[in-house]
């Protein structure tokens, strides 16, 4: 009796022993797993970055040169090993947008996409405004024209509404609207009292509209 | 004794009671070390299909470049023979390997299937092959899980219920979302809820979660846009999404359906060739204009949840991964196919957003909400696993309102897939492997008979034990049996042989020796009773409010309710 209890009171003793040790084994698998997915994972994040920077410039590159389509593919590249990089978004729907009338629909619906997120930027609404011009979309084009004019701008936000207004009038020129054109110029034209070469511009498009009468 | 069974000497020492406790005290201590090593595993895995893809594809894969055709060829190759000669055990997605293992290998899965898992879908996946990593990770955990129980020495009743903690932990670190990674292992490998592995399935799920996110950020998986609905008119939309996603997922599983047996009928050697062929196709898809079909696709996925596609190419997109897929995915090449499933469901999903922005634009619900949903659509048709499929947008997506779009596409899209497709692609892909695993979608819908379902009317006599054997005499009649209703308020059921030779003066409680019937209620199932028939001819049955006797239940009165119920009712 005394004899198997001891024998038992042995095996659980050495398969405490087993269990330690196997928790130890496991913890130094667990150890050396942890650095080495570290290190993987510390080179491709490095890689990563490295690539974006270096297809983000490139893409700056080709589109401050005039190649829209290059910058294009380049913002798209860059997009994909920094995706979400709010700048590049906004650099390469601009680049879908400078790149012609084969891009106006990608263009459009990129902007879109930034406009889901931002529907009160005024930068963004401006861009889609005259995407949607260009899509032959008039009633969305003013839609998006004065949501950029009452839009969040990020500097000189006077100026940029100033400006936001007188391209739509001059949409609404080109539509034969010249009763809201009127409207939008007046707007124009009273916000910016003292400034000669706004009021000669109004002058000029006011009387394009009475001609047009 | 199998190759699964861990006998160690110090076993037969100890009572099994010990054992017991023992195992139970390492149980979950197991679960967190699988999780863990299981999470460090596949972020290791994801990271080796990085940079294998830089490698081999290089940074960026643009059409016309000749190395899209030729690598994923040359690799298909490799994988073949491979696949042939060292790793054997590694084709197929991995969910239904580890359903195997659970099923019919006792929970073994081998460190060489683990290591040419690891390996083969990586370079698989890596070198452009449409297939997805998820499925090989699920697999991977539950291998690891294998690998581990099995060293440290834990008992064969105990080697099977690892498997579905560690591929819980696998996909959990794959998804970096515990919460669908556990129901989908419950769903479609357990079957059914289980307390006795949920709790390690919780923790170990947790455990690969928290060290993935360790390395990739708390963010989840696809950088989700806002997500919102905006007019409820749009759920007429998602309604149409959940039906284009049944259609699109019918389309999915008919194809593999048919290609998979079809390339696996043909001779040998031209077996051998079949993951280079499939190289070389969605190598040209990837050549001729589509390179975002090869390989996962997240990148494609993120795109298209940020309206950077046209609705043709969309669809164009959605299109050509059911075939690249399918190519990939039948020719034996290993890897999985919920990041495919995931793509398609995006890029549908995209598609639908954008062609509704376009032509209605009065509904301006977000690209991404839609892409989103989607996803959850096409997981719910082709895989199956409609509980998972919504929870997964709502984990991934972090946000509530999208519940009613999830919920109403998700089940058009899962009734339609069921009704036009009856059997599951997992089952139907075990099916033309030979083998015989369990439905999951029959195991979840198993309605479990009860008790009251085998209920019969009390017909015996009843009689107090204060009354004396004359009393019990003269009630019991023909049958011979009486039931006794004791002071304690529990049951006796006596026989007539008990009586005779009793003197008529003696009291039942006398004959009945403080023994009672089990206590048995209307909800049990009716397996709690079927231990005890063999001791009574029938049995009470009381409410569980009050104890009032609710009915007997005998033996052929189960057997008969048991044969109802196989025959249909």
């Amino acid at each position: 009796m005394t004899g198997s209890m001891e024998i038992k009171r042995r095996t659980r003793r050495e398969l405490l022993l087993h269990d330690a040790l196997a928790f130890f084994v496991l913890t130094l698998v667990t150890a050396a797993l942890f650095v080495m997915t570290l290190f993987l994972f510390r080179s491709f994040t490095n890689h990563r970055a490295e690539e974006a920077r270096a297809w983000t410039a490139k893409g700056q590159q080709t589109l401050y040169a005039g190649d829209a389509e290059d910058a294009v593919k380049a913002f798209r590249i860059a997009l994909t090993f920094a995706p979400g990089t709010p700048a590049n978004e906004l650099l390469l729907a601009q680049s879908l947008a400078a790149a012609g009338p084969t891009h106006t629909e990608e263009a459009y619906n990129s902007f879109l996409g930034l406009w889901d997120a931002h529907p009160g930027d005024g930068q963004i609404n401006l861009q889609l405004a005259r995407l949607a011009a260009r899509r032959g979309d008039p009633a969305a084009a003013v839609r998006f024209y004065r949501a950029a004019i009452d839009g969040r701008w990020d500097e000189n936000g006077a100026v940029h509404r100033r400006e936001g207004r007188l391209e739509l009038a001059r949409f609404l020129i080109a539509q034969h609207n010249n009763a809201a054109a009127r409207e939008e110029l007046l707007v124009v034209a009273g916000n910016w009292p003292r400034d000669e070469a706004v009021q000669g511009e109004v002058s000029d498009l006011l009387a394009k509209v009475g001609t047009s009468q | 004794m199998s190759k699964a069974t861990q006998v160690t000497p110090e076993e037969n020492q100890l009572d099994a009671r010990q054992m017991q406790q023992r195992e139970e005290r390492l149980f979950l201590l197991l679960s967190i070390f699988i999780g863990v090593i299981a999470g460090l595993l596949v972020v290791s895995f994801r990271m080796a299909i990085e940079w294998l893809q830089v490698l081999l594809l290089g940074s960026v894969s643009e059409p016309y470049h000749l190395r899209l055709v030729l690598i994923p060829a040359g690799i298909g190759l490799i994988i073949a023979i491979a696949t042939r000669y060292v790793f054997p055990n590694v084709r197929g997605s991995g969910v239904n390997q580890t359903k195997a293992a659970l099923y019919i290998h006792n929970g073994y899965i081998s460190f060489r299937t683990v290591i040419g898992k690891f390996l083969l879908s990586a370079l698989a996946i890596g070198s452009g092959h449409s297939l997805g990593p998820e499925d090989p990770s699920l697999q991977i955990g539950a291998g690891v899980a294998s690998l581990i129980s099995r060293r440290v020495g834990i008992s064969r009743r105990k080697l099977r219920i690892f498997a579905p903690v560690g591929a819980a932990a696998g996909l959990a670190a794959a998804f970096n979302a515990p919460i669908s990674a556990i129901l989908f292992v419950i769903e479609e490998v357990i079957g059914q809820w289980s307390a006795a592995v949920l709790g390690s399935v919780v923790l170990s799920a947790v455990a690969s979660v928290v060290v993935a996110r360790s390395f990739w950020g708390a963010e989840p998986m696809f950088r989700i846009p806002e997500v919102v609905l905006r007019d409820p008119r749009e759920l007429l939309a998602y309604a149409v999404l959940g039906l284009a996603g049944g259609i699109a997922a019918l389309i999915f599983a008919k194809t593999i359906g048919w290609l998979h047996p079809w390339l696996r009928k043909q001779p040998s050697a031209l077996r051998i060739l079949q993951p280079m062929l499939a190289g070389l196709i969605v190598g040209g898809i990837g050549y001729f204009g589509f390179p975002q079909v090869m390989g996962a696709g997240y990148d494609a996925i993120d795109q298209a949840m940020h309206s950077q596609f046209t609705w043709e190419m969309l669809l164009m997109l959605a299109g050509l991964k059911i075939a690249a897929t399918s190519i990939s995915f039948s020719s034996g090449t290993p890897g999985g196919m919920f990041a495919p499933t995931l793509f398609i469901g995006a890029t549908l999903g995209a598609a639908l957003g954008m062609f509704e922005k376009k032509f209605f634009p009065g509904l301006n619900g977000s690209i991404g909400s839609y892409a989103l949903v989607g996803m959850g659509v096409l997981f719910a048709a082709f895989l199956r696993a409609p509980l998972t499929s919504v929870f997964m947008v709502l984990e991934v997506s972090q946000n509530y309102s999208i519940v009613l779009p999830v919920i109403l596409a998700n089940t058009i899209a899962y009734t339609l897939s069921r009704s036009l497709q009856p059997v599951p692609i997992f089952e139907l892909l075990t099916k033309q492997s030979g083998m015989v695993l369990p439905s999951m979608e029959e195991i979840r819908e198993e309605d479990e008979l009860r008790l009251e379902d085998a209920l019969e009317p009390v017909t015996v006599p009843v009689v107090e034990d204060s009354n004396n054997v004359a009393d019990a005499m003269q009630v019991m009649g023909q049958e011979g049996v009486v039931m006794v209703h004791c002071g304690d308020g529990r049951w006796y059921v006596m026989q007539r042989d008990e009586i005779d030779g009793s003197g008529r003066d003696t009291l039942i409680k006398e004959l009945t020796h403080g023994e009672r019937t089990p206590v048995l209620y209307p909800d049990l199932p009716l397996a709690k009773a079927l231990p005890h028939l063999e001791r009574w001819d029938l049995l009470p049955v009381i409410s569980r409010a009050g104890g009032a006797l609710e009915g007997v239940v005998t033996l052929p009165g189960l057997m008969k309710r048991d044969h109802n119920s196989l025959s249909g009712d």
